[in-house]
Parts: C-alpha cells; structure tokens; sequence
C-alpha cells in the first residue's frame, strides 16, 4: 500500500450543477491541464490533452453515473490505460464538496509527492474559484 | 453547507474482499457499535435497527463497481440522511473514506463524539479483516 493524502475542496453551488460541469470533459482544461489548452477527441471516448510539462497525455474519465464519480486516468499515447485517480462529488447541504485521493506512487520521492499535492490543490481551488464566481 | 470532516482509514487487505465483505449488510454488526440487536432486512437494499432515537431503516448503496458504499437513515416519515463513503484501492490494500458531516441541530461537541465513534468503528473493521484468515470472515456474496 502506498502513502496517500486527501484533497478536498468545498464548492458553494448545488452539487448536481457542479456533476453537470465536471463530468464534461470538455471543461476539463478550464481548470486542469494546461488551462485554455486544446482538448482532441480520440476514439473510445479518450481525450488527447496538453499537461503543464509540455507533453501529451491521453486522459480518460469515468462513465456518467449517479454516485458523483468523477474519476480520471492519465496515460501516454500508445499505452492502453493508466493509474486511476479516485475523485468523487458529494453534495453537503446546499453546496458539494470534490474530494480526490492521491498516492504517492513506487517511485515516486516523498519531495515530488508533495509538490504534486500542492498543484493538484491549486488546480481545484481554481475550478473552486470558476465555478462559485460563475 | 455544513463542517464537514472526511475519514481515511486504510486497510491492508485485496480492495475486492474488502468490498465484498463492506457490500453485504449482514456483516455490518460485525464491527458497527450503533446498530441494535434487531438489525433485520427490510426488503431489497433497505434494513431496519433500533437505535437511541427510535426506530430507523438504513438503504445501503447497490452493488457497484466504483466501491461507493453510501448508506442513507430515515425514521418513518423523515428525510433520509446520506453519509457517503467509498472504498478505493491502494496498492495491494484498499483504503476507506468516509465523510462525516455536521447537521444542523448538531452541536460541535455532538460532531467530534461522533467523529470519534466513527473512528473506533473503523478501527474495529480494520483489525477484524487484517487478522482474521480469510475462512474466518464470512462473505456473503450475492449470487
């Protein structure tokens, strides 16, 4: 088993609001990604995006469903599939929460899994601040 | 929107036997301390137990393949009460989050016993299925 750390981010907007925004991948790079970066359609459902190191990854989002899953894999091109990241919407009153859980992958040293934790942090506290100032 | 306060327990056991044994209702009393003597199946995914307050029906999650094992409480005639949790891999082991949230007309202190509740629930869970060999828990699976 590996260390894991969860992010979590409150929304103040209702929760089937921000499922509609999150499930569509084409929002993704609104607050993900390299924000404003192009978003290609590949077959199979999977999405061609630029990530924040200048490559391109294929990304792959869970199928609409009705527990608020939203998770993600990240893979590169040619590879068949990836490690899944778990994030998942739960309404909290008349607002949600995003709750996403990291781990820190073999290999991966105590230093970058922290640095990870903190972009992934910035990256929904900007989707925080699109959808709540929207 | 409420305080809330997400739980993270993590339990060094295959994430399938895990699900398998958090999916079936049946082992619940196993480790859950606020469940009644009488915790008995209603009908499809709904339970019934006696707890301090009175009688309530517990509707457990279907079956799934995301490991979300949402359970949501309801007296008669009230509205029903969702705690969200879900099971996730990690590794070789899977790790549980669970979300507590504070209700209105629930005092802080009343959210930290609860909180507190919570986590001596999952760590019961927790050293019933690290130690226990697989025969010795029981799984019933739905077939």
């Amino acid at each position: 088993m590996f260390a894991s750390e969860v992010i979590k981010v409150p929304i103040e907007r209702p929760y089937a609001d921000v499922y509609e925004f999150l499930a569509d991948p084409l929002n993704f790079n609104r607050w993900a990604a390299t924000p404003g970066s192009e978003m290609q359609a590949l077959d199979g459902g999977d999405w061609l995006v630029d990530i924040p190191a200048g490559q391109q990854m294929v990304i792959r989002f869970a199928p609409r469903n009705n527990f608020g899953v939203l998770d993600y894999q990240i893979f590169t091109p040619g590879e068949t599939s990836g490690p899944i990241t778990p994030v998942r919407l739960i309404a909290n009153g008349d607002g949600c929460e995003l709750l996403l859980l990291w781990k820190q992958r073999p290999d991966v040293p105590p230093g970058r899994f922290r640095s990870d934790v903190e972009w992934i942090e910035s990256d929904l506290h900007r989707l925080k601040t699109l959808l709540e100032g929207g | 929107m409420f305080k809330s306060r997400t739980i993270s327990i993590p339990i060094d056991r295959p994430y399938a036997e895990v699900y398998e044994f958090l999916a079936e209702p049946r082992n619940f009393p196993s480790w859950a301390s606020n469940l009644g003597a009488d915790f008995a199946h209603v009908g499809g995914t709904e339970w019934s137990t006696t707890t301090r307050t009175g009688r309530v029906i517990l509707r457990f999650a279907s079956r799934n393949d995301f490991g979300v094992l949402d359970h949501a409480v309801y007296a008669e005639g009230t509205k029903p009460i969702i705690t969200p949790m879900r099971l996730i891999a990690n590794g070789d082991g899977a790790e549980i989050l669970f979300t507590l949230l504070q209700r209105p007309g629930m005092t802080d202190a009343e959210f930290e016993s609860e909180a507190e509740w919570v986590r001596s629930d999952f760590d019961a869970l927790r050293s019933l299925l690290e130690t226990a060999t697989p025969n010795e828990v029981v799984f019933h699976d739905e077939k």
